[in-house]
């Protein structure tokens, strides 16, 4: 990736790049051109969480250290009769990245970026990297205590505390009341969906840019269920939980933040700001490696699971997420599965300039958001799961993931509905199957040396393990 | 709650049903009778009144709820800083649930406090509020804080207690428990409350009881009853070791104490004086049963009654409950009467912050409110003008020093001092600026009034004593010349900043290069020796988290115990990098993690960065500081590495670093061991620029002082002891072993406070004077203690040469000071200077009574004392008094053990004298031969012509004592060596006398018989034996022959070890490895590394040298005619006259000399056959302005004389005070801390020995040609930081 950030102007890939993105170029830029038809249009699903985001809360942040006391949620060890952990301070402390996202920006490479995109100020103070690496809030919602260089805080994903401080600690606390003061629900997949969505895939307010990726930025990887887990979780899911909040399995999780994906990225698409980076589209959006690799390495196919390829050489969306919300859609209802099929197809040709772009992300915006609600209701039993793996991994056996931001979401979704069926005693043999799993992760573990038919190897071991 | 582990006064001897049952029915006697006192306070009368109950503090309610209980407070306090105290706003607290009171009463419309309605506002006021019994002495309506409040909390109500202070422990389980209920408890069992480290230290030294694993400590009940506390789970074998304790009981009344020393005067028998001895708790009213004594007893005895009565009693004790010498602590508030004492009590003692202290260093950001005690806050309730108020009404972790300050003020030499980079100033530097012009006669009441502040005497006639003055003291600093003064006052005592110095005292720039004395900005150039935390902008909360605050739950009676943080977790070691878990003796299993913990300005304290650790300030949201990491700077390559630090740290243990071999590889590729790692020794052993002792305090009992005890049932009565620090320096660097509770490692150890007692009775009759007690384990009381300096400094650290012998072999002092050995240097001289004469002994007066201890005609005594300065100057400067007795032949040596004086007086053989009464004006014939029927003892031996005598210590000692499981197990104390039994007396003819004197340390004065226990002049090699100094169980006799050098390490089978010709050797004084030996030829060194190989090494030619006396780097010789001559031994075998004294021909006849310090005086006392004793001072401020150093050039001045009865011929030597231990690894002196002791002689010796037994030296100098690198292969220096980091 670093390559085009230095070598652009220079060498002859240079000039191969250019060559493509003039090919594309007219089609994409009036494709994303903004008529007022289309405004009507990108009103029609209104998938909001049920309140700000915490970065959006017109409350004040208190700081950590009001949530950290040894008798709130600091204490080093679990408390028998509380309904929450009250260890969640430490884990965040400990082993939560969010807890280090600040210091980041003060590691040389986060210097070099700033210095690269010619921020005024360094990393660690400009907002642009504050915004994601940090809590950012504006200094009048900043309360006495209140500090950036803790990273992501508490309150950065449960929302400022001002009001549901108190409200959170009486006797009779409720869930409902504390989400009234202003607490985020993080235990809805859908909220929660939008507000991790909001920097680690990006929103209206913040996005990891292509220029920010050409300026040194590590590049983006997230699934909401399996972020979930690995965070790690400060949160058990036990009876108390389930009496005072919905419980959401990991698959569904994982679908809602598939969803939001779709939605959200196709958001950002048709938004004049953020979709464009001058002529150019906001590449980031596009599919990286459909671009970075090797001229040599032809990976064009005729075929995607969203039918044929519209044509050789055009730089593609990343459709990863819609891969992922393909396969959960085929499972829940074949209509739903075959109108985003087409919707997403309509998409890559609309993009590729055979119709109207923005028209078609709304489009595959509402149908991507209906199947919230979908999602939401549908009671997932285990034959659903297993058809949706089993997609997963067929999709993948059919060369559909060749890229590799497809494979490592579809990785990442075995792991989470793998984990639901292993639950559930829907697996033959649990051991194997994580084994298989484990191995496909290897071959995953780096992005620029990434091996289609190495996946797809490891991946044929997997549906051995899955299949009944 | 009340009931879990405090048990009440009244059933605590149930709880301690374990405990020996000699201690139960000890403290049953003394609760019997402390429970017959009233319990009136001065002036205090209790208002009746019926007090309302408020209901505990919920941990949970809602807002609601809780606004309903601050309605009416609201109505008057319309503003304050943090309405629930907390910073924390998820705290939902009304104001009554932690203070209690009415809040639905309503301030009236329109009333004011004064003004408008004030009777309707005051009514609505007493109403709401929560009203005192005492209300006089609340200064009711006043909020402030009273003055030397004291055990008024314990008999006011404690639902008053609650409103005025919910945080005091009498009632903080009812607000503060409601979530902290933990953490109340933990510190109700803290030494922060129980002040069991002082109480057991002062009873175990002081020999008042035999427990080094404490059972003294305070706490009270809810109601203020005298409480005993438990430990929450029974105390198994670990936890002994690692220093918890079961159950800490509360200190009897100390009327009722037995004194731990059996002094003469409490021996049994007597008199009775009913006016001279009153009786507190007379077992009958008419007092008969004491009169049952017949008359013709001598009078001196207090009664046949036991001790613990009338006035035999522990006056370490009277100390404790009525000086408010180690106090207040948590039970009580501060006196909140002087800058550095204002504060609350409990948990607001610390969690609220008060004005104290104007020093940015000390306070941090409050520095800028002053150090009056005045608030800051909003509320329009509370007067800005009167102190004794909080800042805010705000809890606050940001806690500065300078509130821990207000109690850490004790020992005034250490802790939070010397982290200041000061210790006790001495009453001389800058007298001229610190005492009246005029002297001061201060009345009784005005003497009253100061010690109630100060318990120092000196500060009843010094211009400090005026809390104006002392508030302000360090604003002489720009006019002072010798000192400068810390600008913090608790107590109204003043501190003198250390610099940094040479071992001559002459002031050091931070690149050792000399300072002018002269030079007008010698304090700026030259180095404050504060600590380097403090210099970063440290406070003690920046590295005692809130365990070290609040202790743990367990109850432990040694401070070093219960503290969780270590060096290392901050700074890690030469081969990790810190783990920023806490690892010391009281850190919970596993350690406390660092890295989460938060400034209370919400910041994480500690953080990693790019391979660099930061600690952010308690007290400064602005600041942060890069750690130094100890294995980057032993790392070579590294920016941060330091050469003298790895050579230091990599210096190889064994034959290889004794050859100066240093670095991470082995001389043979294998893994070298080092010498100075940290499972050997403490990091603060060389981390340190500086340490403390206090060499002795004086206790002088009056009788006839009404005072009232600040302690449990209060109350007043008769006695008082006055503190009286003598020589607290800075220039004594001494090693010893740690207990095991801190790995039983090398350690720095202090002087730790020794005590000296007197009494003066209901008559003003001194009945004992100046009398260093023993210590419980036998040994003296002169003690020591393993020691934190918190000195740390980064390049003023100690090095090489400040514990081996340097190659240039010129720190043979220092070597005796580091191993304990002493240095006579220190050595104390009362009241008295001792002469041995033709036909007498002698004591001569030499200091003024009153405090301080002036010696007469010395510099102090000019500016303490003008009047009685220009009287002796009147008198041609000689001392008008002394007292003798007649002795039957010459006392050519004498010595003074406790309240005897040990006496060879040639064909009188061995007398031991009582001197007990020497200052009774009472008493006709102050030394006596026989204190009662010659038949009932004899204090005698008969010889044919004892010339000299030896005591193996003049500290008073006891080993009977020292036997049996309680002291060799439970209290892990070393046994005395078996000569410590003895004395040991020459003779010209019949040799060495031996005789068993532990008669003198039973308090039995029945049996004081001597009688010889061994008599050896093998092959007559002891012929014409004049003279014996002990050097551990050595003995160097001067003989006719020449020396003679005796193993006397079985005291009863001595044998020779070498024998050393000269011509008419006559005396010999022993420092370290250096014998020096008055001869016929002048002063001769003589090498006694090996006692049987002793070597001449140099020597200086004297016409006519007789007794010489070594302190540190100077051997004084009496020379005859040529008077005091005094040879630089810095390098002993390479000795230089430094200069010949004779005071302008008046001191031409020396026989003897000895050394001792008085306050920062250092004094020579001279036997001057023909013109007796000569009084001669050594350094003074006016003539030596390095008096400061270890050794500063002597400037000597004769500044008193007496003529002795008859020519004056020997001198007792002062007592030692920082000798602990002998040549051969003798204990001598108790150390604190169980399990701690001073080196034995192997251990002595591996700092300069072989195993093989060939002396090592050192040199201070980095040699590069013995660095060996690390083996190519395993290469661990290069891991990076961040890696250490994942792994955690």
């Amino acid at each position: 990736m670093k390559l085009f950030g230095i070598s652009l102007k220079r060498n002859f890939l240079q000039r191969a790049w250019v060559r493509v993105i003039t090919r594309a170029l007219p089609t994409i830029a009036l494709a994303l051109s903004i008529t007022p038809a289309m405004a009507q249009l990108s009103a029609a699903p209104p998938i909001e969480p049920p309140q700000p985001l915490p970065y959006q809360s017109p409350h004040k942040t208190l700081g950590t250290v009001t949530c950290a006391s040894s008798l709130c949620h600091g204490s080093i060890k679990r408390w028998k009769d509380s309904n929450v952990l009250q260890n969640e301070y430490v884990t965040w402390s400990r082993t939560d990245k969010h807890a280090k996202a600040y210091n980041k920006l003060l590691n040389a490479q986060s210097q070099k970026i700033a210095r690269n995109l010619g921020l005024k100020e360094p990393a660690h103070e400009s907002k642009i990297c504050l915004d994601c690496h940090a809590h950012s809030v504006p200094a009048e919602l900043q309360g006495e205590r209140f500090k950036p260089t803790d990273g992501i805080t508490c309150e950065a994903c449960h929302g400022p505390a001002e009001l549901w401080v108190k409200s959170h600690v009486e006797p009779d606390a409720s869930h409902a009341r504390n989400i009234e003061n202003g607490l985020y629900p993080t235990s809805d997949a859908a909220a929660r969906a939008k507000m991790c969505l909001a920097c680690h895939f990006g929103n209206k307010d913040k996005l990891v840019t292509h220029r920010l990726m050409g300026a040194g930025h590590p590049r983006m990887s997230f699934e909401l269920d399996t972020f979930t887990e690995i965070a790690p979780k400060h949160f058990v899911v036990d009876k108390d939980y389930s009496e005072r909040k919905r419980v959401w399995e990991g698959a569904k999780v994982w679908a809602i933040g598939q969803a939001y994906a779709v939605t959200d990225s196709m958001d950002i698409l048709v938004d004049e700001k953020q979709g464009r980076d001058g002529l150019f589209p906001e590449l980031v959006l596009l599919d990286c490696h459909a671009c970075h690799h090797p001229m040599s390495e032809g990976r064009w196919k005729p075929k995607t699971a969203f039918g044929p390829s519209v044509a050789p050489g055009l730089v593609r969306l990343n459709d990863s997420n819609m891969l992922m919300l393909r396969a959960l859609a085929f499972a829940l209802d074949t209509n739903a599965g075959e109108r985003l099929s087409s919707q997403t197809r309509k998409l890559h040709r609309a993009v590729a300039g055979e119709g109207d772009a923005r028209v078609e992300a709304m489009a595959l915006k509402k149908v991507a958001a209906d199947l919230v609600p979908l999602i939401s209701e549908r009671t997932l039993d285990i034959n659903t799961i297993r058809a949706i793996a089993l997609r997963l991994v067929d999709d993948g056996l059919s060369g559909y993931y060749s890229d590799y931001a497809a494979a490592e979401q579809a990785a990442m979704a075995i792991s989470s509905v793998g984990s639901f069926l292993g639950k559930q005693g829907g697996l033959r043999n649990t051991a194997s199957f994580n084994d298989n799993l484990r191995k496909l992760n290897i071959s995953l573990a780096n992005d620029e040396r990434y091996k289609p038919q190495e996946f797809i190897a490891r991946l044929r071991d997997v549906r051995a393990t899955l299949a009944r | 709650m009340q009931t879990d582990t405090k048990i009440s006064k009244f059933s605590f001897v149930h709880a301690l049903a374990a405990a020996s049952m000699a201690f139960t029915a000890f403290i049953a006697l003394m609760l019997a009778s402390v429970y017959g006192t009233a319990n009136a306070a001065s002036d205090a009368k209790p208002v009746s009144r019926s007090y309302s109950v408020s209901p505990p503090a919920p941990e949970r309610q809602s807002v609601m709820d809780a606004d309903k209980k601050s309605v009416g407070c609201v109505s008057c306090h319309t503003g304050t800083d943090r309405h629930t105290m907390h910073a924390n706003p998820g705290v939902t607290l009304g104001c009554t649930d932690c203070h209690g009171g009415d809040a639905t009463v309503l301030k009236p419309k329109n009333a004011q406090y004064s003004g408008q309605d004030e009777a309707g506002y005051r009514a609505a006021m007493a109403k709401s509020h929560v009203l005192p019994k005492f209300d006089k002495a609340w200064n009711y309506p006043s909020s402030a804080n009273p003055e030397r409040s004291y055990t008024l909390l314990n008999k006011e109500a404690n639902q008053f207690v609650r409103f005025m202070n919910p945080g005091d422990l009498r009632v903080a389980r009812e607000a503060c428990g409601a979530c902290h209920l933990e953490t109340v408890q933990a510190v109700e069992r803290s030494l922060m409350s129980s002040s069991a480290m002082l109480w057991g230290g002062a009873s175990y030294n002081n020999g008042i009881l035999p427990y080094k694993r404490y059972i003294l400590g305070e706490s009270y009940t809810s109601d203020g009853q005298g409480a005993t506390i438990k430990n929450p789970i029974p105390v198994n074998d670990h936890m002994i070791k690692m220093g918890i304790l079961p159950a800490l009981a509360p200190l009897p009344a100390w009327e009722t104490i037995p004194p731990g020393d059996i002094f003469r005067v409490f021996e049994r028998g007597g008199k009775v004086i009913s006016s001279a001895f009153p009786e507190v708790g007379l077992p009958n009213s008419t007092g008969a049963l004491q009169r049952l004594d017949e008359p013709g007893r001598p009078d001196i005895k207090q009664s046949n009654r036991g001790p613990g009565t009338g006035s035999r009693i522990a006056v370490p004790v009277i100390n404790i409950t009525k000086t408010r010498l180690n106090d207040p602590h948590l039970w009580f508030l501060g006196t909140n009467e002087q800058p550095g004492d204002y504060r609350s009590s409990g948990c607001t003692a610390c969690h609220t912050v008060y004005a104290n202290d104007r020093d940015p260093k000390h306070s941090g950001s409050y520095a800028k409110f002053g150090n009056e005690g005045k608030t800051q806050t909003k509320d329009p309730t509370i007067p800005k003008d009167e102190s004794g108020h909080p800042l805010k009404h705000e809890f606050t972790r940001a806690i500065p020093s300078s509130q821990c300050m207000t109690c850490h003020m004790h020992q005034p030499n250490v802790f939070v001092n010397s982290f200041y980079g000061a210790t006790m100033w001495d009453y001389e530097s800058d007298a001229p600026s610190m005492w009246p012009a005029k002297q001061k006669y201060p009345t009784a009441a005005e003497s009253r009034e100061i010690l109630n502040r100060n318990p120092e005497e000196a500060a009843t006639r010094g211009l400090w004593g005026d809390k104006e003055f002392s508030k302000n003291v360090s604003l002489l600093n720009p006019k002072l010349k010798d000192t400068q003064f810390a600008d913090y006052h608790g107590h109204g005592w003043n501190f003198r900043k250390i610099f940094k110095r040479d071992r001559k005292g002459t002031l050091l720039d931070k690149d050792n290069k000399p300072v002018s004395d002269t030079d007008p900005k010698k304090f700026e150039k030259s180095v404050h020796l504060t600590s380097i935390h403090l210099d970063l902008g440290m406070h003690c909360v920046d590295c005692h988290f809130s365990q070290d605050g609040h202790g743990n739950g367990h109850i432990y009676g040694e401070v070093a115990a219960a503290i969780e943080i270590d060096c290392a977790d901050c700074h890690g070691t030469t081969d990790k990098y810190p783990t920023l878990f806490t690892s010391g003796p009281a850190a919970s299993p596993g350690g406390r993690d660092m890295k989460l913990l938060r400034t209370q300005d919400g910041r994480a304290r500690f953080e990693w960065r790019e391979g660099k650790l930061y600690q952010r300030a308690a007290l400064d949201a602005n600041k942060e500081w890069e750690m130094s990491l100890v294995k980057d700077s032993v790392t070579p390559g590294n920016p941060k590495y330091n050469e003298k630090a790895a050579r230091a740290k990599l210096m190889h243990a064994g034959a290889s670093g004794r050859d100066g071999e240093w670095g991470p590889g082995g001389a043979d590729g294998k893994d070298p061991t080092f010498a100075h790692s940290n499972e050997k020794m403490t990091c603060y052993t060389c981390h340190l620029s500086w340490t403390t002792s206090c060499a002795g305090c004086h206790l002088p009992i009056q009788a006839n002082a009404k005072t009232e005890r600040l302690h449990y049932e209060g109350g007043e009565t008769r006695n008082y002891a006055t503190y009286n620090p003598q020589v607290a320096r800075d220039d004594m660097f001494q090693l010893g072993i740690h207990g095991e509770v801190k790995g039983a490692r090398i350690t720095p150890v202090r002087s730790s406070s020794a005590l000296i007692l007197s009494s003066t009775n209901a008559n003003r009759e001194r009945i004992y004077i100046q009398q260093p007690p023993i210590a419980a384990s036998g040994f003296s009381s002169q003690a020591f203690a393993p020691h934190y300096p918190h000195t740390e400094r980064t390049t003023e650290t100690k090095t090489c040469s400040d514990c081996h012998v340097s190659k240039a072999n010129d720190n043979n002092a220092i070597m005796a000071q580091l191993l304990l050995q002493g240095t006579n240097f220190v050595n104390f001289v009362g009241y008295n200077a001792w002469v041995g004469s033709s036909k007498n002994i002698e004591a001569v007066n030499v200091t003024e009574w009153d405090e301080p201890q002036a010696v007469i005609g010395s510099y102090l005594h000019k500016y303490a004392y003008p009047d009685w300065f220009q009287n002796h100057e009147k008198r041609g400067q000689q001392l008008p008094e002394s007292h003798s007795h007649s002795t039957n032949g010459e006392a050519r040596c004498i010595a003074l053990r406790g309240e005897y004086m040990f006496v060879a007086e040639g064909a009188g053989g061995l007398r031991v004298y009582d001197v007990a009464n020497i200052a009774n004006k009472g008493i006709s014939q102050r030394i006596i031969t026989a204190p009662f029927s010659p038949l009932g003892q004899d204090a005698h031996v008969s010889t044919t012509n004892a010339t000299c005598m030896a005591l193996p210590t003049n500290q008073p000692i006891a080993p009977l004592r020292n036997q049996g499981d309680l002291m060799r197990v439970t209290n892990q104390e070393q046994a005395f060596h078996p000569m410590y039994n003895y004395a040991f007396i020459v003779d010209a003819v019949e040799g060495l006398i031996v005789v068993d004197v532990n008669t003198f340390a039973d308090g039995e004065p029945r049996n004081n018989f001597l009688k010889r226990a061994l008599t050896w002049n093998d092959a007559n090699v002891l012929k014409g034996a004049r003279y014996i100094t002990l050097g551990g169980y050595y003995a160097y006799i001067a003989t006719d022959a020449g020396l003679v050098v005796l193993s006397l390490n079985d005291p009863l089978k001595p044998t020779v070890v070498s024998t050393l010709p000269f011509s008419d050797m006559r005396a010999s004084a022993l420092q370290f490895r250096y014998l020096f030996a008055t001869t016929e030829k002048g002063l001769e060194v003589i090498d006694v590394t090996y006692p049987e190989r002793p070597t001449v090494v140099a020597a200086i030619p004297l016409a006519d040298a007789r007794r010489v006396y070594a302190a540190r780097t100077y051997a004084y010789v009496a020379a005859g005619k040529d008077g005091l001559v005094i040879i630089d031994i810095e390098k002993p075998t390479a000795p230089r006259e430094y200069q010949r004294f004779t005071a302008d021909g008046a001191l031409n006849d020396a026989q003897d000399v000895v050394v001792g310090s008085t306050n920062a005086s250092l004094f020579a006392y001279v036997a001057d056959g023909v013109n007796g004793l000569k009084v001669i001072q050594l350094t003074s401020p006016d003539s030596q302005p390095k008096f400061y150093g270890f050794s500063p050039d002597p400037k000597p001045q004769l500044i008193a004389w007496r003529k002795t009865e008859s020519p004056a011929l020997a001198l007792a030597k002062g007592l030692d005070r920082d000798r602990a231990v002998d040549e051969t690894g003798g204990q001598i002196a108790v150390f604190g801390r169980i399990g701690s002791r001073p080196f034995n002689a192997g251990e002595m010796r591996k700092f300069y020995m072989t195993p093989e037994g060939k002396p090592w030296s050192v040199t201070d100098e980095i040699e590069r040609a013995r660095f060996i690198p690390a083996p190519k292969s395993a290469n661990p220096s290069t891991k990076t930081v961040a890696s250490a980091e994942v792994k955690k």
